[in-house]
C-alpha cells in the first residue's frame, strides 16, 4: 500500500499531490514539468517536502507533523533513473551487488540469480557500463535497484532516453517484473502508450497538482483527459482476454463483455488478459451496422456524451454493451449530420489495423 | 626568541618611526621588483598573446613548456644566472653579479613564465569569444592581437600586478645572485630570512608586515580591478 | 654519478616532500569536498584563506610558521609533550612544504570532485549507502584523477620550496637541507659550483617528471568524465 500526500516547493514551483494505491503498478502521468519527478524524488527521500506524509506498506517514511524524515538510505526504495546512473568505475556485477551488500541479510528477499536471469544480464556481468548499449544499461539499472531488496520500485521515465526498439524491449521487462515479483512499482512517464500498457492505477498530474486518479480504463476515457493527454493522444482502454488466433490471416480475437475485438496478431496465449488501447481518431461512428465495409470491429453502444470542441473536431464518448467506454473523434459536421446526442444508439467502427502491437499490453 | 608581543611592539615602532635601515630595504625591494616586473611584462606579454592566437604544430608542446617553466625551482634559475654572471661565466664581463641589476635580471626571468601563462589564458578566452566577429570583419590574426590586448587591458593589469607580487616575494634566486649584501642587495625577503636565522625577530617582523601589506595590497587591487571590469566590461 | 652526500640530500628532499603531501592529503580532501559540495556562510572567506599560501611570499609563511610552531610558539609548546617537534627538524620542512602545496592540492582535488555527477551519489544513497560510504565508494574513486594531480603538483612544489623552509627551519645539513637549500649553500661555498649544478639538474629532472605525471593524470580525467 503506497500512500503519498506531499506539498513540495521548488523555487517558485509548487507541487501538491495526494494519492494512495494498492495496485501493482501506479503510474504518474503528465506532461513534462507537471511535477511528477518531484513527487518521486520526495518518496525516495532525495527531496524534502514542506509538509505531508509518505508511507509504504504501512511504514512511514516521511511525516512532517510527526517530525519523521528517513534519509534515502533507510527508506528501502529502489530507484531507476532516466539516465541509468550506473557507477562507471564498477563492473556490472559490482553495480548489481552494491545495494545487495548494503541490505542486511534477513531483509534480502531478492535472489541474484533470478534477477540476472529475468533481465538477461548473464553475458554482461563482467563488462563496464561504458561498453553497454542504452537498453542494456537500463536493464542493469533495474537489476541494481531490485538487488537491494526494495519495498517499492520507483521508475522515473526509464524509457525516455531510449530509442523505439529499446523502449519496447524494456517495456516488456517491466511487464515481466510486475508479473513475476510481488513488488509495488511507481512508474513515472509522459508517454501515454507506456502508461496504458503498464498501469493499473493512474495518477494524472498537471501543473503541480493531481487532476485525475483511478483505474486506468476509467481515467483515460474521461472527456477532460483529452486536454491532459494531448490532442492526438485521446483514446480509451479496453480490458479483454485473448479468445483465439486466426493463423491464416494473422489476426487475434480479444473478447470482452461488450463484444469482441479483432486485432493484428498478438503474441499471447488464449485466455491471457490484455489491455487494448484504441485511439479516438481511429474510431468512426455509424447509426447502423455497415454490411459491406472493411471494418473488422463493429461494436454496439450508446452515446454517453458529446465533448470538447476543437475547431472542426469533437470527441464523442460512448458506452459499449458491457459498460466499457470508447472515445470517437469526429467532425462537428458529422455529429450534426447524424444528430448524435447522449442516449443515441450507435455502432463504433474500428479498423483492426489501428490496434497494433504497440497498443496492446498485458495486464 | 623572546616575547612575540614585545617583538611586535618594537616592530611597529620601527615601521612607524621610519627607521632608515628599514626604509632602505623596502625602497630597494620596490625598485628591483618594479623593474623586473616591467621587463617581464614587456617580454612575456606579447609572447603570451601570440601563443594564445596562433595555431601551429607543436603549439601544445609550447604551452606545456610554458607551464613547465612555471614549476622551475627558483634556486635553479638563480644558480643558472649565478654561473652566467660570475667572472668566469659568459656574461661575467658586465660585472653585475651581487648587484641589484643581477637581481632584476634573475627576477624578470622568473616572472616571465607567470606573465606569459596568465596572458595566454586571458587572451585565449577573449580570442575564442571574438574570433568569429573579427574574422568576419576581415581582421587577420596578427592584426587581431593589439585589439585583443586592448580589450583585456584590465586583466593585463592584474597580470602585471601578479608579476609584481611574485617578484617581490622571490627569495631563492635573489639570495644566490644578489648575495644578500647589506645595503646593496638586501631586499625584504632576504633580510627576513637573514634576521630570522640571526634570531632578530623585531626587524624580521617589521619587514614581514610591510611585505605582507604590499602583497595583500597588490592582490586587493587586482581583485578590485576584476570586480570593476566585470561590472563595466 | 651522484656522490653519497648528494644522494642524501635528494633522499631528504623526497622524504620531506612525500610526508608533506601524505600528511596533508586527508585534510586537503576534506577541504576540497567542503568547497565543492557544501554551501555555508563565509565560504568565500574560507576559500581565500585556503589560497593564502599561494598569495603570500614564502618567507612570510615561513616566518608565521616560526612564530606559531617554533620552540616558543603556542602550537610548538602544545605539541612538544607529544613528541611532535617541528623547529629545526625535517618535520618542520615537511610542514612548510605541506602548507605551501596545500592550495594546489585543494584546487586540483576540488575540480576532481566537482566532476563527479551528484546524481550518482543520490543513486548510491537510494541503494542504502550512508553519506560516508557514498563518499568512499563512489565520489572518491571517481575523483581520483584530481587527487593524483593534486598530490603530484604539491609534491613538485615542495621539491622546489625554498623561502618558507629556510626561514622556518633554517639550513641544517642532513636535517632540513633540502635540494633547493643545498643548491643555495653550494653557491656560497667557493669551488662547489659543480656540485650545485649537478643538484640543479636533478632538481629540474624531478620537476619535469612531476609535470609529466600531472599532465598524464589531467588527460586521464578528461577521458573518465565522458565515460
Amino acid at each position: 500500500m503506497l500512500e503519498a500526500d506531499v506539498e513540495i516547493e521548488r523555487g517558485s514551483f509548487r507541487v501538491e499531490a495526494r494519492f494512495a494505491s494498492n495496485a501493482p503498478i501506479v503510474a504518474l502521468f503528465g506532461r513534462s514539468g507537471a511535477g511528477k519527478s518531484s513527487v518521486i524524488e520526495a518518496i525516495a527521500g532525495l527531496l524534502r517536502p514542506r509538509a505531508g506524509r509518505i508511507a509504504v506498506g504501512g511504514r512511514v517514511l516521511f511525516d512532517a507533523a510527526a517530525g519523521i524524515d528517513l534519509p534515502p538510505e533507510e527508506r528501502r526504495v529502489g530507484y531507476v533513473f532516466q539516465d541509468d546512473l550506473l557507477f562507471p568505475h564498477m563492473t556490472v556485477r559490482a553495480n548489481l551487488a552494491y545495494g545487495e551488500r548494503l541490505t542486511p541479510a534477513p531483509e534480502r528477499f531478492v535472489e541474484a540469480r533470478r534477477i540476472v536471469a529475468l533481465l538477461g544480464l548473464e553475458r554482461l556481468l563482467e563488462r563496464r557500463p561504458a561498453t553497454l548499449s542504452g537498453g542494456e544499461k537500463q536493464r542493469v539499472a533495474i537489476g541494481r535497484a531490485l538487488m537491494a531488496s526494495p519495498r517499492v520500485l520507483l521508475m522515473d521515465e526509464p524509457l525516455a532516453s531510449l530509442d523505439a526498439p529499446r523502449k519496447a524491449e524494456i517495456l516488456q521487462y517491466v511487464e515481466l517484473l510486475r508479473d513475476e515479483l510481488r513488488l509495488p512499482i511507481v512508474y513515472v512517464s509522459h508517454a501515454i502508450e507506456e502508461v496504458t500498457r503498464l498501469a493499473d492505477h493512474l495518477v494524472v498530474m498537471a501543473e503541480g497538482r493531481v487532476v485525475a486518479e483511478g483505474a486506468v480504463a476509467d481515467v483515460l476515457s474521461r472527456a477532460d483527459m483529452v486536454e491532459l493527454a494531448g490532442r492526438f493522444e485521446a483514446g480509451a482502454v479496453i480490458e479483454a482476454r485473448v479468445a483465439g488466433h486466426d493463423e491464416a490471416y494473422g489476426l487475434t480475437r480479444l473478447a470482452f463483455p461488450g463484444g469482441e475485438l479483432v486485432v493484428a496478431n498478438v503474441d499471447a496465449l488464449v485466455g491471457e488478459p490484455v489491455r487494448a488501447r484504441i485511439r479516438a481518431r481511429d474510431v468512426a461512428l455509424a447509426l447502423e451496422a455497415p454490411s459491406k465495409a472493411s471494418f473488422q470491429n463493429v461494436l454496439e453502444g450508446v452515446v454517453h456524451s458529446v465533448g470538447h470542441e476543437f475547431g472542426a473536431i469533437v470527441d464523442v464518448t460512448l458506452t459499449l454493451a458491457g459498460g466499457e467506454r470508447l472515445v470517437a473523434r469526429l467532425t462537428r459536421a458529422s455529429v450534426a449530420r447524424l444528430a448524435l446526442a447522449p442516449g443515441v444508439r450507435v455502432f463504433a467502427l474500428v479498423k483492426a489495423i489501428a490496434i497494433d502491437r504497440r497498443s496492446v499490453g498485458f495486464a | 626568541m623572546f616575547d612575540i608581543a614585545e617583538s611586535f611592539r618594537i616592530a611597529l615602532r620601527l615601521v612607524l618611526s621610519g627607521d632608515p635601515e628599514l626604509g632602505h630595504i623596502v625602497w630597494l625591494t620596490l625598485r628591483v621588483s618594479i623593474a623586473s616586473a616591467i621587463i617581464a611584462c614587456a617580454v612575456a606579454l606579447p609572447i603570451g598573446a601570440w601563443v594564445a592566437v596562433s595555431r601551429f604544430r607543436g603549439r601544445h608542446a609550447v604551452v606545456v613548456a610554458m607551464n613547465a617553466l612555471l614549476g622551475l625551482p627558483s634556486v635553479v634559475v638563480g644558480l643558472v644566472f649565478y654561473v652566467l654572471l660570475s667572472r668566469a661565466g659568459p656574461l661575467g664581463t658586465f660585472g653585475i653579479l651581487f648587484t641589484p641589476r643581477a637581481i632584476i635580471v634573475a627576477q624578470a626571468f622568473l616572472v616571465m613564465p607567470l606573465v606569459a601563462a596568465l596572458t595566454r589564458q586571458f587572451v585565449e578566452d577573449a580570442w575564442l569569444e571574438y574570433r568569429d566577429q573579427l574574422r568576419s570583419l576581415g581582421v587577420t590574426t596578427r592584426r587581431a592581437v593589439p585589439t585583443l590586448l586592448w580589450d583585456v587591458r584590465l586583466s593585463l593589469i592584474t597580470v602585471a600586478l601578479a608579476g609584481l607580487g611574485r617578484a617581490a616575494s622571490e627569495v631563492g634566486a635573489v639570495m644566490i645572485v644578489g648575495g644578500n649584501v647589506d645595503g646593496v642587495t638586501r631586499v625584504m625577503t632576504t633580510a627576513i630570512a637573514l634576521e630570522t636565522s640571526k634570531g632578530d625577530l623585531p626587524l624580521a617582523l617589521a619587514l614581514g608586515l610591510i611585505l605582507l601589506a604590499l602583497v595583500l595590497a597588490l592582490n586587493a587591487a587586482a581583485y578590485a580591478l576584476r570586480e570593476w571590469s566585470a561590472r563595466h566590461g | 654519478m651522484p656522490t653519497r652526500d648528494e644522494l642524501e640530500i635528494v633522499a631528504l628532499s623526497l622524504k620531506v616532500a612525500f610526508w608533506g603531501v601524505a600528511a596533508s592529503l586527508p585534510l586537503a580532501i576534506g577541504t576540497a569536498y567542503v568547497l565543492a559540495r557544501k554551501r555555508f556562510p563565509g565560504k568565500t572567506l574560507f576559500d581565500a584563506v585556503v589560497h593564502l599560501p599561494l598569495v603570500l611570499p614564502p618567507v612570510v609563511v615561513g616566518f608565521l610558521l616560526l612564530v606559531l610552531f617554533g620552540r616558543q610558539g603556542p602550537m610548538g609548546r602544545l605539541l612538544e609533550p607529544f613528541g611532535i617537534v617541528f623547529a629545526f627538524r625535517w618535520t618542520g620542512a615537511a610542514l612548510a612544504a605541506a602548507i605551501m602545496g596545500f592550495p594546489l592540492m585543494v584546487r586540483a582535488i576540488r575540480l576532481g570532485i566537482e566532476a563527479v555527477d551528484t546524481r550518482l551519489e543520490s543513486a548510491a544513497r537510494t541503494l542504502g549507502a550512508r553519506r560516508g560510504r557514498v563518499f568512499f565508494t563512489v565520489t572518491l574513486p571517481l575523483a581520483w584523477p584530481g587527487l593524483a594531480t593534486g598530490a603530484v603538483l604539491a609534491f613538485a612544489r615542495s621539491l622546489g620550496e625554498f623561502g618558507a623552509t629556510i626561514t622556518f627551519v633554517s639550513n641544517i645539513p642532513g636535517e632540513t637541507q633540502t635540494l633547493p637549500l643545498a643548491i643555495y649553500t653550494f653557491t656560497q661555498v667557493p669551488g662547489a659550483g659543480l656540485a650545485a649544478m649537478r643538484l640543479s639538474i636533478l632538481s629540474v629532472l624531478l620537476s619535469l617528471a612531476a609535470l609529466a605525471a600531472s599532465e598524464a593524470f589531467t588527460r586521464r580525467r578528461g577521458v573518465r568524465s565522458d565515460a
